[in-house]
């Protein structure tokens, strides 16, 4: 029975471990370079500040071998970046779901739901994808699939509008056309109608 | 074919055609519009592809709409040299043509080109392909004028104090 006890509490300090993550200079720098990467520096301008400051100070402390004020200070640069992170992604990411808003409502103002009909649904369901993983909260995800929905809006809207142009273009030009004839058949009327004139003209006078 | 005869026959009888009749009678023309129309419901509803190949065959079907209204003309204009031709032979008939006259072979010649005119009419009417149908009416028509002109100069001969 002890044996197993021991067993328990070996396992169980194992999975808390794995779960918490360990907490590394690699791994901070790793948070910094999300948060460098997706630009999140413009919704925490003053916490990433502080966070840089920890950083200059954590640097200090290596230098100087202060390895346990170094410990306390990672972890404290850990939880700002972490803080950061977490508090902008959301921001962030509806900001990207906004553009890909507009770019949904483009694409559908031009009808391409109809005129590149799989390339729409192929943006659509990445964009519902989004949505999906949005409300589950897995931002990283969701920033993703609405930047390839977005992307994939846009190729709708432009190719909708190579075709709008080209049949537009065709339609005027049958319209054009259309209007040429009639003027033509319409001047030839003139013209049968001044003949037949001339015609009573000439039996009045014989 | 039998809308080609309707049309041809229409012309026979109208004195007088507007060119609502003349569009009417065309029946690429009514393809054109009906073409055109589709053409531009299928862009309303974002069908470009669709709208586009209605669009370029309302375009095809003005073409020949163009081509099928010159022959509409030459077939007016076939029809008014017929009625002069009419005239003309009820003329020479009043004053008289005998085979004592000189000019009597020419007026049996004439009857000949009038003939073949009736003939390149005849063949104009078989015809299916617009290009070919509207050489042959030019054909008619050059015939027409042909015999109208000599008839012309006969009457001009018979009108003359020597005869």
């Amino acid at each position: 029975m002890k044996i197993f006890k021991i067993l328990f509490i070996i396992l169980m300090i194992f999975f808390s471990c794995k779960t918490t993550g360990k907490i590394t200079i690699e791994n901070t720098e790793a948070l910094k370079e999300k948060i460098l990467k997706y630009n999140l520096t413009v919704y925490a301008e003053d916490d990433y500040k502080e966070a840089e400051e920890i950083y200059l100070e954590y640097n200090e402390l290596i230098k100087a071998k202060k390895n346990m004020q170094a410990k306390s200070a990672l972890k404290l640069l850990t939880k700002q970046y972490n803080m950061i992170f977490n508090d902008s992604m959301p921001l962030y990411t509806q900001d990207v779901n906004n553009q890909t808003i507009n770019a949904k409502i483009s694409a559908t103002e031009i009808k391409a739901d109809v005129a590149v009909k799989d390339k729409y649904q192929e943006a659509l369901n990445a964009y519902d994808e989004a949505l999906k993983q949005n409300n589950e909260k897995n931002y990283e995800a969701a920033l993703e699939l609405f930047k390839k929905a977005d992307e994939i809006f846009k190729v709708a809207y432009e190719d909708a509008k190579v075709k709008k142009d080209k049949t537009n273009n065709s339609i005027t030009e049958a319209s054009t056309k259309m209007e040429e004839l009639k003027k033509t058949v319409s001047e030839f009327e003139k013209q049968l109608t001044d003949a037949e004139n001339l015609k009573n003209k000439k039996d009045q006078t014989k | 074919m039998k809308k080609y005869l309707t049309v041809i026959i229409l012309f026979f009888f109208a004195a007088f055609i507007n060119s609502q009749d003349i569009l009417n009678n065309n029946e690429y023309y009514k393809k054109a519009i009906d073409l055109l129309d589709k053409a531009k419901e299928e862009f309303e509803k974002g069908d470009y592809d669709t709208g586009y190949k209605y669009s370029e065959e309302a375009k095809e079907s003005i073409g020949k709409a163009n081509e099928y209204f010159l022959i509409q003309i030459t077939v007016i204009k076939i029809n008014s040299k017929k009625e002069t031709i009419t005239e003309l032979e009820a003329e020479i008939n009043t004053k008289g043509i005998t085979e004592a006259n000189a000019k009597y072979n020419d007026y049996n010649n004439i009857k000949k080109t009038i003939e073949e005119a009736d003939s390149y009419f005849n063949q104009a009417e078989t015809k299916e392909v617009i290009k070919e149908k509207s050489e042959m009416y030019l054909l008619c028509f050059e015939k027409y004028t042909e015999g109208e002109n000599k008839l012309n100069e006969i009457l001009e001969y018979l009108k003359s104090p020597t005869v």
